[in-house]
């Protein structure tokens, strides 16, 4: 049985300009252990699955479907079990750093009230209080030897800072201590190196393969970024305007590319050995009126009457590789 | 053939004041471009590379006039243009340069029309010529492949990348030389990069630009730049043709960003491995306080002490075209 | 708040465009249509007024044999303590009460909007001497300075607009100041600045989009208080001179015949209300018809 296992996943936004058809029909398993990574460009609701399975989805949002964790539907759990579920077993690493943690707080704090609040839904001052209390010098000395565990050299003094006195790398060191310390069965990872530099980035991607080398822990990673997918993933999801349009292997997706979307996304990146750089025609969709058939066809080189027509279904095209594609589907 | 420099930097520095106290007393400088020097030839596309803080921005907005520099002298065509004095004169040579901002969302005012947008620079530089506004304002979107029933529409009500084109558009209304371009396509999807990507090369080839390219993005670089700088706190430490650099690049820092680099095919991964380095341990230095000497030497894993944090390290010539700042190879 | 997006048309002509977005926002507000139709009957009322009173000569005239009457055929808004037509002279006091209102704002924006603009933009020296003038006059409050201008000049309409523009500009000054500072290091703004073009065509060509949304809407919205404060000036005995028809005056000199003439303080005072209010409506929707950023 996989870890988490999406089925049919739906989730709509009522706004004032109408129903935007944000996710439509997604399916997919994460087996126990692996890491996957979640790859689309802007807008293409890669944050929106993340968010549906925290269940920190706006009120406006409509979400239909299931989501099974270890068996069970967390979309039909009540707010205390799902709480309760959601602090044991998932930790969340946000993309900005800065504006993930409070500015008020010492990063002890945060790691003290990561702790207080695991699994519960509400807690009263009197049990702040009291719980802070009795746990504080326990989570410590845990924090200390997390963030030694993220290379970063003197603990204590992070620990005592506040979040400004801090670099984007050093915070986003500190999130990830803070993810792992929970000892998670499911980290869900939204962009978290996109506003690093480049350097720094390769450190934070090295730290977590070496980290997954020791805990072989579930993670899902949310990127645009083909290369960062390529470092961390062992596979990858391609997502186009709501929809999954391709799964297979970091290494299949990237020298088997098989959807047009997939091929013309590889094909716009420039690539450091050289090779004409192609975009992808058109532009954006819009989700209020999404088009008929196959979302991405207007945009697609090999589109047909069925493909305005029908949506394709994801199909299996070779071990561990899956397409929706009709023109593909058919060829092999 | 002799090769024409269009824009010559020589030894140009921006400092910003640090104040401290309610009289404004000046306690400390900010140096964001310090002692940068390089040429760029007529026709070419010179690329500043480097991470965000490095003054590469900085760098783009004191050449083309929003930041009057500090030191030293920007000569364009031949002509000194921190010491023209006449602001006449200076307009005749500010309209030759443009400069593409980064985030087309800020770079565009939210409040006019986009016909408005794309003629600013004919008013600012009395260009008009009789010429309906309408009809310029056209033909500058059909260049950048816009329709003209985005004349009178507003910024917000275009995507991403068709408000980069808008800026591009507006870039090319005074009939500029040299363009700058200010992180063109970062805040732009990957796949409306490209296409932007082969609209600026195409636009060079026909329009004959001069292009000087600044971006933190090295893949980008590979594809459309002639020349690479590479900066670092304020300063360039490595300089050269493109192939040559990335074939052979000679800063430990240009080395540690090469290897960085998220590649995807397997060709690439081998380029990139070749260059074994241990990531540089720490941050890139406040600009407010450099560290002595070198300024990557206190991350750098080939440090000499005793060299390296002392004096800064000579910009010498070490093949054709290539230089490097670097105590490795003097 | 949107209620639903805006469907225009695509062959809309390009130039009318604007317009033909800003009608439509109006239509879908009743709110703003509502303070349209007030803003627009005073303004009527306060041109056509002479035309419109029934005894026209009440300006001056006075009526001893016909004093306080209750509202009846003849007056319906009754008369008052020296015989005239109340409904008259609401009428003819439109004229002093909105020509002072809409003056004094006027004047106001445009002496102080530029001033502070100026500022804002420039910096440095001309910044802190003009900044520094303006809290001068911020720290008093404005019906108080009106009032000391008051007292001092003669008692007519334009010395009546001069005292509360004194009073009232300085809040445009602010306004302006903060508009450009907040503006000002914008990518647009800097892009132009690097192009060279000069701070008065920034000024007046970038910011001023930008800068007129929400001056209309405090514009607008400050003609009632202004209209207001001009009512308290009349009320407390200074700005015009009776028998001029003014609505504060008027409330002034008919407060001591409450309750029972009370047709002499109503009837004013709805005047007063529905002005105030028509303006607000109006000024409130101005700022979504107004800004082309939101559709």
């Amino acid at each position: 049985m996989a870890l988490l296992e999406i089925k049919d996943l739906y989730v709509d936004f009522r706004t004032v300009d109408g129903l935007a058809k944000v996710i439509d029909d997604v399916s997919f398993d994460v087996k126990e252990g692996e890491s996957l990574a979640l790859v689309g460009e802007s807008g293409c609701g890669k944050t929106t699955i993340i968010k549906a399975i925290l269940k920190i989805l706006p009120d406006y949002a409509i979400v239909r479907g299931n989501i099974k964790f270890k068996g069970i539907n967390l979309l039909e759990l009540d707010e205390d079990k799902f709480y309760r579920i959601k602090g044991r077993d998932f930790s969340y690493i946000p993309q900005e750093p800065l504006t993930a943690l409070s500015p008020l707080y010492t990063i002890a704090d945060h790691f003290i009230d990561l702790f207080v609040f695991s699994g519960k839904r509400k807690v009263s001052w009197f049990e702040y209080g009291s719980l802070r209390k009795k746990m504080s010098s326990e989570v410590l000395e845990k924090a200390a030897e997390y963030l030694r565990i993220v290379k970063i050299p003197d603990p204590d003094r992070v620990l005592n800072s506040y979040t400004i006195q801090l670099s984007g790398g050093m915070l986003q060191r500190c999130l990830i201590a803070m993810a792992i310390a929970k000892n998670p069965s499911l980290i869900l990872a939204d962009e978290p190196t996109t506003a690093l530099d480049v350097i720094t980035q390769k450190e934070i991607l090295n730290l977590m393969k070496d980290l997954r080398k020791r805990v072989k822990t579930t993670i899902i990673y949310i990127t645009h970024n083909l290369g960062v997918a390529r470092e961390i993933a062992e596979r990858i999801i391609v997502m186009y305007a709501g929809k999954i349009v391709e799964i297979a292997s970091s290494e299949d997706v990237l020298l088997n590319p098989l959807h047009p979307y997939t091929k013309g996304l590889i094909e716009s990146i420039p690539k450091l050995t050289g090779g004409e750089l192609k975009g992808i025609e058109g532009g954006v969709i819009n989700y209020y009126n999404p088009p008929k058939g196959c979302r991405f066809h207007p945009r697609c080189p090999l589109a047909r009457d069925i493909c305005r027509r029908e949506a394709p279904k994801l199909i299996r095209v070779n071990r561990g590789h899956l397409v929706a594609c009709h023109i593909i589907g058919e060829r092999i | 053939m002799t090769k024409e420099y269009i824009l010559q930097i020589k030894n140009l520095k921006k400092y910003f004041p640090i104040t401290a106290g309610i009289l404004g007393k000046v306690v400390g400088w900010i140096k964001a471009v310090d002692d940068v020097s390089f040429n760029v030839i007529r026709g070419s596309t010179y690329a500043v590379v480097g991470e965000s803080g490095c003054g590469k921005t900085t760098l783009g907005r004191t050449i083309v006039g929003i930041y009057e520099p500090t030191d030293g002298s920007i000569i364009f065509k031949g002509i000194d243009l921190t010491k023209i004095r006449d602001k006449k004169r200076a307009l005749e040579y500010k309209r030759k340069l443009a400069m593409v901002f980064q985030d087309p969302t800020s770079s565009l005012n939210p409040r006019r029309k986009i016909v408005d947008i794309v003629t600013t620079p004919l008013d600012i530089y009395r260009l008009n010529r009789g010429r309906d506004k309408l009809e310029v304002a056209s033909e500058l979107l059909k260049l950048v492949e816009l329709d003209e029933t985005f004349l009178y529409r507003y910024p917000h009500e275009l995507s991403g990348g068709q408000r980069q084109r808008v800026a591009i558009a507006r870039a090319l209304a005074s009939e500029p030389e040299l363009i700058i371009l200010d992180e063109p396509t970062s805040a732009l999807d990957v796949s409306v990069q490209a296409k932007i990507l082969q609209l600026l090369e195409r636009l060079q080839k026909k329009l004959n630009l001069t292009y000087v390219l600044i971006t933190h993005d090295l893949s980008v670089v590979k594809h459309v730049a002639d020349y690479v700088a590479v900066m670092y706190a304020g300063k360039i430490v490595e300089e050269g043709p493109r192939e040559e650099l990335f074939n052979n690049p000679l800063h430990p820092y240009t080395r540690a960003l090469l290897s960085a680099i998220p590649v995807i095919l397997p060709e690439e991964v081998d380029f990139v491995s070749r260059f074994k380095v241990p990531l540089p341990d720490g941050e890139p230095p406040k600009l407010s306080d450099p560290p002595p000497g070198c300024r990557f030497h206190p991350r750098c894993p080939n440090a000499i002490k005793g060299k390296c944090d002392v004096k800064t390290p000579p910009f010498i010539e070490v093949k054709p075209g290539h230089r490097v700042a670097c105590y490795l190879y003097t | 708040m949107r209620i639903f997006r805006l469907k225009v048309p695509p062959q809309i002509e390009f130039r009318k465009r604007d317009m033909y977005v800003m009608v439509l926002k109006i239509r879908r507000s009743p709110t703003t249509l509502l303070g349209l139709i007030m803003v627009a009957g005073v303004i009527f009322i306060t041109a056509f007024g002479d035309f419109m009173a029934p005894y026209p000569q009440d300006y001056s005239a006075i009526h001893p044999q016909i004093t306080f009457l209750p509202p009846c055929p003849e007056h319906i808004f009754g008369t008052d303590e020296l015989g005239r037509d109340v409904f008259s002279r609401v009428i003819l006091g439109a004229k002093v009460s909105v020509v002072v209102g809409i003056s004094v704002v006027l004047l106001s924006v445009i002496i102080g909007t530029p001033i502070g603009l100026l500022a804002g933009y420039i910096g440095g020296k001309i910044e802190t001497i003009i900044m520094r003038i303006t809290d001068i006059f911020l720290s008093i409050p404005s019906i108080v300075l009106a009032l000391a201008v008051s007292a001092i000049l003669a008692p007519t309409l334009e010395n009546a607009v001069l005292a509360l523009t004194i009073g009232w500009w300085a809040w445009y000054s602010r306004l302006g100041y903060s508009l450009a500072v907040t503006l000002k290091n914008n990518d647009y703004i800097l892009a132009l600045k690097g192009m060279g073009a000069s701070s008065w065509y920034i000024i007046v060509k970038e910011m001023m989009p930008n800068v007129i949304p929400i001056l209309a809407v405090k514009a607008t919205l400050d003609v009632g208080y202004a209209i207001l404060a001009e009512a308290i000036l009349g009320f407390l005995g200074f700005g015009v001179k009776p028998p001029t028809p003014e609505w504060g005056t008027m409330l002034s000199q008919a407060r001591v015949h409450m309750p029972d003439k009370w047709w002499m303080v109503t009837f004013p005072g709805i005047a007063i209300f529905i002005t105030v209010m028509g303006f607000n409506l109006l000024g409130d929707g101005l700022r979504d018809v107004l800004d082309v950023t939101e559709q």
